[in-house]
């Protein structure tokens, strides 16, 4: 520590500037999150006890952190209902995630081998739809989906199907919802990763006798792994924690982890609860974020 | 099959929208011949090369491999490898993988592969970087990556897109060497499209000077230096003199031509012009002789040294006649001679022979 030139005043801003933000924004919010999690349920006004003030005294501040437990947590990890709704938002999350996966991948592959004029603006076809409110475009899903809905009537006057299909408010709906809302956070990043890749690479492994087949799968998929990895937890992670999706498409039995942390806080009002379903959410998505991350550090490694 | 050539092009055509790339060519290339494609950009000569590696299909016309008509078959069915400008190695794969990648599309047993891998890092010397990835080679060793990758299936035929076109200048000089090496060791016909003459003049058994989609000489590097069949080749390969006239009176085996600034010239010529013919005469800077005024006055035309550089052994001149016309001249230093400063009046003069009088 000793060549090292003090850190100039704008170089210490610029480093400090985002770990402020990091601080401000999602530390002391978890923490907030996690001392909620420790109290107790109560009816009062905030619904839970202990409540920290600095009028207390010191001994009042220290029987009021002797009262916090992790109660709340044995009940999330003991109660089924929350077992069931993480596996089941998992599952929902994975499937939705693989759907995605499996429209993007040819769209953003047509992208990139469109002509170099067309490219910018099917880019932003991709993402015209952030052009109009997330929450709206899901109503709109409901007018499209209902038993009444055009899609019904229009199969219906088609002759394809005789009775209505019930795909509005089941997990069919919701699954047709994630992919939708999600579709272009997975297609950007496929989109860049598919673009970059040079086109002579195809010639020569077709050069080198590989079927058109083999040249996707040796070539074109590895090379654009990094863009799949980006992709799938895009989509992967905000799925799992999805809420409004389930709330406004699902059926009263699809079971989602969101849907259940927002029934514990406003339907049961027990802060608590809610507050340690959340930690347990974190957690759970914390660790492909690791995964991700580790695979970065490899390939920045080669 | 006799003596059948390995590749023949038959009346090629190939058309992009408006632009005629290659306009109904004909192409002869035996087996086991260094063949060089030269010409500028745009000449068509990368399109030729596709349309045999099977990337393009053609308007019209036939492409035969061995007798065999192979003209719509796929890139990945043609037993033709190619090299390609960029390399395009897989910048996921090892060098191994890389180069045994050809062999794992055929299904070959590993043992196999293994043993053919190791052949080909020996022939390219590159043994014991099997495991390094493309990023960690320096620009020499993946060219001698992508020369592995191409030959290790034994094409008959192997296509060299400007294969020394990223290399430094040292290491192109070297690697000419180990290209026409390889060639002799691997029996394989190679095929090089190049816009360097030098390149071709070097490697090739036999080029082919293109010009605007066709070709306008086949021919040994030295028959295409010596006797160019056009303009176009005599400027491309090689350095050289015009001089543009019209034909005043034949000569035996040539014509006389008289400039339009009224300088008197012969040449031998191949072709017949018509007398008032325009034609270009071509003269190699080393056929042109200097001397001091008086002693030659015909074939030629007085002026003066506008100055002088030595580069490889060789006295270059440029000199600037009474005419108006500016030649080059080039003179071994080994021959001696008396040595020219700059502003000193010479005589520039040929022998008819030495040059080529041509109507195109």
């Amino acid at each position: 520590m000793s060549a090292r030139a003090p850190l100039s005043a704008l170089r210490r801003f610029v480093l400090g500037a985002p770990a402020l933000w990091l601080l401000l924004f999602f530390l002391a919010p978890f923490a907030l999150v996690l001392k909620i999690a420790l109290s107790k349920p109560a009816i009062a006004q905030p619904p839970y006890e202990p409540t920290f003030s600095l009028a207390d005294g010191w001994h009042a501040f220290l029987d009021k952190l002797g009262a916090l437990s992790f109660d709340t947590f044995d009940l999330v990890i003991s109660d089924d209902l929350y077992l069931s709704a993480y596996l089941s938002s998992l599952r929902l999350a994975a499937i939705a995630t693989l759907l995605t996966l499996l429209i993007a991948f040819p769209l953003s592959l047509a992208m990139a081998r469109a002509p170099k004029h067309w490219r910018m603006a099917l880019v932003m076809l991709a993402i015209a739809p952030f052009w109009t409110s997330f929450l709206i475009r899901i109503y709109a899903w409901i007018m499209l989906l209902k038993e009444e809905g055009l899609i019904n009537k229009l199969l219906l006057s088609l002759g394809l199907i005789s009775t209505p299909l019930s795909i509005f408010a089941t997990e069919g709906a919701v699954l047709i919802g994630i992919v939708y809302s999600y579709l272009p956070f997975m297609i950007l990043p496929l989109y860049n990763a598919l673009e970059r890749q040079d086109p002579a690479l195809l010639e020569a492994a077709s050069d080198l006798g590989a079927t058109p087949f083999t040249s996707f799968w040796t070539i074109t998929v590895p090379l654009a792994r990094s863009g799949i990895f980006a992709g799938v937890l895009l989509v992967f992670i905000p799925a799992v924690g999805e809420f409004v999706i389930p709330d406004l498409l699902g059926g009263s039995d699809t079971l989602m982890i969101g849907r259940t942390l927002w029934n514990e806080f406003f339907d049961n009002r027990d802060w608590p609860t809610a507050s340690a379903v959340a930690i347990f959410l974190l957690v759970l998505l914390i660790a492909p974020l690791m995964i991700y991350e580790r695979q970065q550090m490899r390939e920045a490694a080669r | 099959m006799g003596g059948a050539p390995l590749l023949r092009l038959a009346r090629v055509t190939k058309a992009y929208g408006d632009v005629v790339a290659v306009r109904d060519l004909s192409l002869d290339i035996p087996a086991n011949e260094f063949f060089a494609l030269l010409g500028p950009s745009g000449c068509g000569k990368t399109t030729l090369m596709r349309l045999i590696a099977g990337f393009e299909t053609p308007d019209d016309g036939r492409i035969y491999l061995d007798g065999q008509d192979i003209t719509d078959l796929p890139p990945h069915l043609r037993p033709i490898n190619m090299m390609f400008q960029s390399y395009a190695l897989f910048p996921h794969m090892s060098v191994e993988q890389n180069i045994a990648f050809g062999l794992k599309q055929e299904g070959r047993p590993r043992q196999e592969i293994i043993a053919r891998v190791e052949d080909m890092l020996r022939l390219v010397q590159m043994v014991g970087l099997g495991n390094r990835r493309p990023d960690q080679l320096s620009g020499g060793q993946l060219q001698r990556v992508a020369l592995a990758r191409a030959l290790i299936k034994r094409p008959k035929l192997l296509l060299l897109d400007e294969p020394l076109a990223a290399l430094d200048r040292k290491l192109r000089h070297d690697t000419q060497f180990e290209l026409m090496q390889a060639q002799r060791e691997t029996g394989t016909s190679f095929v090089v499209v190049t816009h360097d003459q030098d390149e071709a003049m070097v490697m090739a058994h036999r080029m082919a000077v293109m010009r605007a989609g066709t070709i306008d000489q086949i021919g040994a590097p030295r028959e295409v230096y010596e006797e160019p069949a056009t303009r176009h080749v005599a400027g491309f390969v090689g350095e050289t003199n015009f001089f543009e006239g019209r034909v005043i009176q034949y000569m035996p085996g040539g014509v006389e031509i008289e400039t339009s600034k009224g300088l008197k010239l012969e040449a031998l010529c191949r072709q017949h012009p018509a007398i008032g013919a325009k034609v270009t005469i071509s003269i190699r800077p080393e056929h042109l002789r200097l001397s001091a005024p008086g002693v030659f006055s015909n074939n030629g035309g007085a002026g003066e040294i506008l100055d002088h550089v030595f580069r490889e052994g060789l006295s270059s001149f440029r000199v600037k006649l009474d005419t108006g016309d500016l030649v080059h001249v080039r003179k071994s230093v080994s021959e001696g001679g008396v040595q020219h400063a700059r502003g000193e009046r010479v005589f520039v003069s040929f022998a008819p022979e030495h040059a080529r009088a041509l109507l195109t």
